[in-house]
Order: structure tokens, then sequence, then C-alpha cells
């Protein structure tokens, strides 16, 4: 279970987030919706061990997290907006980067893995430069699921994306919970939320959970 | 994971070599121009080329040879005109052949005619249309015959002076005197000084500073052809390697490791020709000097991209600040030209280390402060490059 409770964070005088508190059990997708500059991702990286907030408690399976910070490592697997990637090295070289050397457990992954599902294995010798933002995005989910984390903290995983990727990821996602993984994601996409076992609404630095059955109108009714 | 990271860095480094090459054959042909007009501004006895005179002297005068040496000898002459003694035939001869510039037919009594004041002229002969090295050449020989006047009128004053004691016939005397005097004095002055040479360019002859110099300057110019690879990793990368446990030092590391990597491998094959052509009797220290200064300059261009954050930014920073240096150092003009205050700055600046580091290679010299020196930039480069990482977290 990934637990967080109290997590306080300011940035110069502003409070972003006060006092957020989550739970994402295995097999549970939390969705986190709210209005742009709400503090998502700045809850998400802070998850991710990315980022550090000014006090709170964070949780893997019961082990902190906030003073080992091994245990981030170890426990969630974090794909920001953003995609991580070296641009002008090939795919394999990023894999090899994030599964640290470690031939072996990669060739494990890219014959039935992570990154053999999200279809990295026709695109190895590709420069990341030249992937289109999709691909860029299974790439990005792949490194993330190196060290075959048990928590997926996703941060807009669908942003420009076209349908089809978008798809992709999404049955990618509903494999990873049926496998007994727990996801934490971000989105303003009703089709992504679709995926979302759980909804919470970050408003005023605080967590609120909602129902998953709301629409996208009467959801922004509780930004 | 550190150690994966540095692999792929020194990967993306392997993959910026070609720009590189280019960039260096580029810069070989800026450097080789500064070169030329450097030591051209220094010592631009090249501007219209040393002058060859042919003297043709009466034969048995001995006082005109003396007397014609002693002009030879002047600073003003000698830094510009080369004296070959030889008969009028051969002079003429060699004049038709353009071997010597102009011929001195020096007449007989010239030193006689000077003394009791007929002053029969020496005839020079000139080639047609030698207009630069005609005007040069009458210039000097204005000044040699001012000199000459000067003692003339030395000698008449002396006369005057006897005249109105009613010493006048002891005149003759005088001017005999005088004249032998002068001669012996003229010729024999040099002995009265010790030699000593003293350079611009310290310890080296102008060609080698100005090697070194350029391959300094080049050393911290190259690199803007491999622009985006210095640039710092994206905020989003970075934020998940220090998750990831690959902290700030790790990653300056490895930058500095893959950009002296390029540098080396540009630089490398300069120093080993160096080495062949015998620029320099210690090749060994030389390699050893110029991987120093290869690291030196790695860690302080990363921390002009690392500041800046942007690939423009970056690549005017570094050139500002390299051109600033290098000039406030010397490397353009030797810093004994250069004004006290920027004399003692430029000591300080990271061109001018490096170049007396060079120089120590070069010259085999084992002065420990040019190491030391180095090794301290060095590592005020690194601490340089961590802040700048650490600014951006």
């Amino acid at each position: 279970m990934l637990e967080a409770s109290g997590i306080c964070k300011k940035y110069r005088k502003k409070e972003i987030l006060k006092d957020a508190e989550l739970l994402v059990a295995p097999g549970m997708c939390l969705g986190i919706v709210g209005r742009n500059g709400c503090g998502k991702t700045t809850l998400l990286s802070i998850l991710a061990g990315a980022r550090k907030a000014e006090r709170g408690e964070i949780r893997f399976d019961g082990k902190d997290a906030v003073r080992h910070p091994e245990v981030f490592r170890q426990g969630a697997a974090y794909v920001p907006q953003e995609n991580p990637l070296i641009e002008d090295l090939s795919v394999l070289d990023n894999l090899k980067l994030w599964y640290r050397g470690d031939r072996k457990a990669l060739a494990r992954d890219l014959e039935n893995g992570p990154a053999a599902m999200l279809g990295m294995n026709d695109l190895l010798r590709q420069t990341v430069s030249r992937l289109s933002g999709g691909m860029k995005k299974r790439l990005s989910i792949a490194c993330s699921l190196a060290e075959h984390a048990p928590y997926l903290i996703l941060d807009e995983p669908g942003a420009a994306l076209d349908m089809e990727c978008k798809s992709v990821i999404r049955s990618y996602l509903q494999d990873y919970l049926r496998g007994g993984g727990g996801v934490l994601l971000a989105s303003h996409e009703m089709e992504e939320l679709s995926v979302c076992t759980n909804l919470a609404v970050l408003r005023d630095g605080v967590l609120h959970p909602v129902s998953r059955k709301l629409s996208a109108q009467e959801l922004v009714t509780y930004f | 994971m550190g150690f994966a990271y540095l692999k792929l860095e020194l990967k993306r480094a392997v993959g910026r070599l070609p720009y590189l090459y280019a960039g260096a054959v580029l810069a070989a042909l800026l450097a080789v121009l500064l070169v030329l007009l450097g030591s051209r501004m220094l010592y631009g006895d090249t501007a219209a080329g040393r002058i060859r005179v042919g003297v043709a002297l009466p034969e048995g005068d001995q006082t005109a040879g003396q007397a014609v040496r002693a002009i030879s000898s002047m600073d003003s002459v000698r830094s510009v005109c080369d004296f070959a003694y030889m008969d009028l035939e051969s002079g003429l001869k060699e004049l038709e052949q353009g071997t010597v510039f102009t011929v001195l037919e020096v007449p007989e009594g010239f030193v006689q005619d000077i003394i009791s004041g007929v002053n029969t002229p020496v005839t020079v002969w000139m080639p047609r249309g030698a207009e630069l090295e005609g005007r040069l050449f009458e210039a000097l020989t204005r000044a040699g015959a001012r000199t000459l006047s000067a003692s003339q009128a030395g000698i008449y004053a002396g006369g005057e002076l006897y005249l109105q004691n009613g010493a006048g016939d002891r005149i003759p005397q005088l001017e005999a005197d005088l004249n032998r005097m002068y001669l012996s004095f003229s010729l024999s002055r040099l002995d009265y000084f010790k030699r000593l040479t003293v350079s611009g360019t310290g310890n080296l002859d102008v060609m080698d500073f100005y090697r070194i110099s350029a391959f300094v300057l080049l050393l911290f110019l190259l690199p803007a052809a491999a622009g985006d690879y210095l640039l710092p990793c994206g905020k989003v990368l970075r934020m998940k390697l220090e998750a990831a446990g690959l902290k700030g030092g790790v990653r300056v590391f490895s930058k500095v490791l893959g950009l002296s990597f390029l540098l080396a491998a540009v630089s490398l094959p300069v120093l080993f020709a160096a080495a062949f052509y015998g620029l320099t009797e210690t090749p060994g220290m030389l390699l050893l000097c110029g991987l120093l200064a290869v690291a030196a300059v790695s860690v302080w261009v990363l921390f002009c991209y690392s500041l800046s954050g942007t690939l423009l930014g970056g690549l005017l920073f570094l050139f500002l600040a390299a051109a600033v240096q290098h000039f406030l150092a010397g490397g353009f003009l030797p810093r004994a030209f250069l004004p006290p205050a920027v004399q003692s700055l430029g000591r300080w600046m990271p061109s001018g280390i490096l170049m007396e580091l060079l120089e120590m290679g070069m010259t085999g010299e084992a002065d420990g402060r040019a190491a030391v020196a180095a090794v301290f930039l060095f590592l005020a480069g690194l601490a340089a490059c961590l802040w700048a990482e650490r600014r951006r977290a």
C-alpha cells in the first residue's frame, strides 16, 4: 500500500499542499483531478521522491520513504508529464540507463516484461529524438518500470498523444492493475480517468474524494 | 547507475567528435591568421624585408672601412640592413641580379674629406622601382649622415675654442685626435655593454608563444561545436535521476569526463605533432601538461553553459569570457606590452595559467608552480560547475 499523510509544500510564501493525504492499495487506480496550478504535479513528484515536501509521511508497503530515499526508487515508478529521456541516444541506451546496466534484466523485460508489452523491441536502435510523442511516452513508462516498482505514478500520461497511443497506454494500465500493481494518475481527460477505481479532487492543497461516476461538468463543480 | 550514466555520457561525447574535428579545422585557419598577424604586429620586420646593402670601399683605405662599419653598427641601421663588402663591379652585378638592394660606392679619402670639409659624397646605386625600400634607405642614410655631422660639429667646436684661446696652431692635431677617438669609441662602444636579450614573449620565441596561445584559445572555443552536449540535462530528467540516486556531482563529473575526452581527441594529435616536429625536447611532459590543460578547460567551458542554461547564451558567454580573459592573460599581445594593472590581473586568468603550463611542457623547465596553479584552476572550475548545478536544482 502507498500511504501519504500530512504532506505540506510551499513555493515561496504560497502554500501549495496542506496536509494532503491519500491511500493507494494494490489493484487500485487513484485518479487526481483539479484546476491548472492546483499542485497535482507537485504532489505526484513528492510521492515519487523527485521533490521534497516541507513535512509529511510517505510509506510504501509500510516502509518509510522520507527517511530512506531508496524506498522511493524501489516503490514508485514515476512517469512525469515531460519525458525524462536522453534525446540524442537510442531507445536501447535509455533503457540501459534505467536498468542500471543490468543487461539480463533488460533482456528479460524485452522478452515478456513491461518493455515488451509497450512495444520497445521494434524501436531499440532508433534515436529517441526521432520517435513520435506516443512512442516517447511508452519509452518513458518502460524506463520507469525498470525496477518493477509496485506503484506507478503518472502525470497526465495522455497529454498531446493521439487516440491510438492513449488507447495503448490505457490497456497497459489495466493490465498493470490486473497484475496487482497500484496506480496514481493525474489527468484532465475523462477517458483516461475511466481506468481509475477511485477519484479525488485536489483543491486548496487538500485531496477530496469524489465519486468516479461523476460527469465532467459535475466534476468541475468540485474544483 | 553512476557507471551506466558515465558510459552513456561518453557515448554522447563520441557522437560529437565529427563536429569538433570540423570545428578544429576552421579554428586552425583562424589561429594561423592570428599567429601571423600577431608576430607581424610585434616584430614587423617583414614589412619590406631586410635590406642587403653592398658596400664598395676604396682599396687599402682602412679609415673609410672603419667609418662605414661605425654606421652599419648603429641600432637603427642594423635592425633593417645587412652590409656586405665587395668591389664595385661585383656589387653592380649583384644589384642587377637583385641579391643586393643597393650599392654604396665610398670614394677615396672619404673620412679625410669629411674632416677637411670637402665632403665628397658617397654614390648610392639603386635599382629602378624600389620605392618603399628607397624611402626607407634614404631615411637610414640621413640618420647616419646626421650622426656624422654631429661629430663634425663637435670637431669644429673644438677648433673654434682653440682659436679663441690662441692655440690655433694646434687645431690639426686636435682634429686628428678627435676623429681617431670618435671612430674608436663608436666602433667599440658595444664592448662597454653586456648583451642581454629581452623578449616580450619570455623564454619562448615568438612563434612558439603564439602556437601555445592559439592552442589554449582553441581549447576554449572548440567545444562550442558540440554545444548541445554541453547543456545541463533538463529539469524533469534531472529530478528523476536525483530520485534514482544519481546526484549532481556524478552528473557533473561524467560531463567533465566526456568533454575532456572530446578535447583530448582533438588536441592529442596536435601535441604528438609538436613532439614529432621537434618543437619540444620533453614530449612526455608536454603531453601531461596538455591533458591537464584539457581537463581545466573542460570544467570552465561546462560552467559557462551551466550558468547560462541555454545553447545561445552558453555560446555567447563562452566566446566573450574566453576572448576577454585570453586578452588579459596576454594571449593576443604579450603581457609585457600591456598596462601594469592588466599584467598583474592577467597572470590569474585561466589562459595565463594554462599558457605557462604549456610553456613548462614545451621548454621542459619544470616550475611546479605552473602545474599547481593548473590543478587549482581545475578544482576551482569543478567547484563552480557543482555550484551551478546546485543552483539549477
